[in-house]
């Protein structure tokens, strides 16, 4: 799993967050999201097959916690042609360049003062 | 975080053409895809993470959006791991072709789709099919119109509820911009920046822009746009 093909694993964002989701009352109409959750008692829970999980060799990815973040006047070595995967909580924005995304795939963040998982 | 709980991530490896997730709490696998639970204690229990618009862009229109954006540092110690990234360069690394469960030879491996769902539906829209320039369609999918956000020269597409508090909108570009039929205007993450709905987000409908294999592999089901 050496990061040439890491790229290809992609995008997706996550957010989690304050979600104190019953259980039981599954009403549609208040989540953002009906995907996953009715996906996942179909298809995809159903054809997992842990044999079908590997790890290739040389990997070794570094997920980040709790990341350093700057201002984005400060990162001037950043292109502007260069892709971030860009995300907003409120009136706050942050952006993770996908060059480094591509490797850490994970960062296990706060942003608004709230939890975010961030993937790529 | 779901009903309380705070859950840590790690990549637990390759399933199925993509890279998979473990949390630290349980050791579920989790699909990075949409947060949904793939094998472990969590499994069966229709939980899910809560997704959130995340917006795929070249930087310079991110920080012409969003001028006080914060980004990620550079990690020096990884800087050797760090490089370019060319999403939809065909190609795909002998060890996640090995993994992949369903081939959809529909679209090349490799081609950049806005993969949308729904729900009930997902639909794959193909961005090279797209013109130039920032570009809303309105679509329906799973019996729910949706407005699609396009801009295929940056690779952005995000899809959201075309509706707010039940009443329809209609958008158009116009000066580079999202305007509804009622004069506001909306952003590129769904947020109305001005205008009557001023502060009002966009419901967000799971989207992202994604390479055809992973989409069709963990979503066989999957129409295309057009087609």
């Amino acid at each position: 799993m050496e990061d040439n093909s890491a790229s290809k694993a992609d995008a997706a964002t996550e957010g989690s967050a304050s979600f104190p989701r019953p259980a039981a009352t599954e009403s549609p109409a208040e989540l953002p999201l009906p995907s996953a959750t009715q996906e996942s008692g179909a298809s995809v829970q159903t054809i997992f097959d842990p044999d079908g999980l590997s790890i290739g060799p040389g990997s070794g990815f570094v997920v980040l916690d709790n990341p350093a973040v700057i201002p984005g006047e400060q990162a001037t070595w950043l292109a502007p042609d260069e892709l971030v995967l860009g995300v907003t909580v409120g009136d706050e924005a942050r952006a993770y360049p996908i060059s480094q995304m591509a490797y850490h795939h994970i960062a296990n963040d706060q942003i608004g003062g709230e939890p975010y998982l961030v993937t790529y | 975080m779901i009903e309380g709980i705070r859950y840590t991530f790690d990549v637990a490896g390759l399933y199925n053409g993509l890279f998979v997730m473990s949390d630290r709490q349980t050791g579920s696998v989790w699909t990075h895809y949409d947060g949904s639970i793939l094998n472990g204690p969590l499994a069966g229990a229709g939980l899910s993470l809560e997704l959130k618009p995340i917006v795929h862009i070249s930087w310079s229109e991110w920080k012409e959006a969003y001028p006080e954006t914060t980004v990620l540092d550079w990690y020096p110690e990884y800087e050797a791991r760090y490089r370019n990234i060319e999403p939809g360069r065909a190609g795909l690394g002998p060890q996640f072709q090995a993994t992949v469960l369903n081939w959809d030879d529909r679209l090349p491996q490799n081609e950049l789709v806005l993969g949308v769902n729904q729900g009930v539906e997902f639909r794959a829209y193909v961005l090279a099919e797209f013109g130039s320039g920032l570009q809303v369609l309105e679509d329906e999918l799973g019996g729910t119109a949706i407005a699609v956000f396009l801009e295929p020269d940056i690779t952005f597409g995000l899809a959201f509820l075309s509706s707010i508090d039940g009443e329809p909108l209609e958008f158009v570009v116009e000066g580079g911009q999202i305007v509804d039929s009622g004069g506001s205007i909306w952003d590129i993450s769904g947020k109305a920046t001005s205008g009557p709905h001023a502060g009002s987000q966009l419901e967000f409908v799971t989207s992202f822009v994604t390479e055809w294999y992973g989409w069709a592999a963990y979503h066989p089901q999957t129409s295309i746009f057009g087609r």
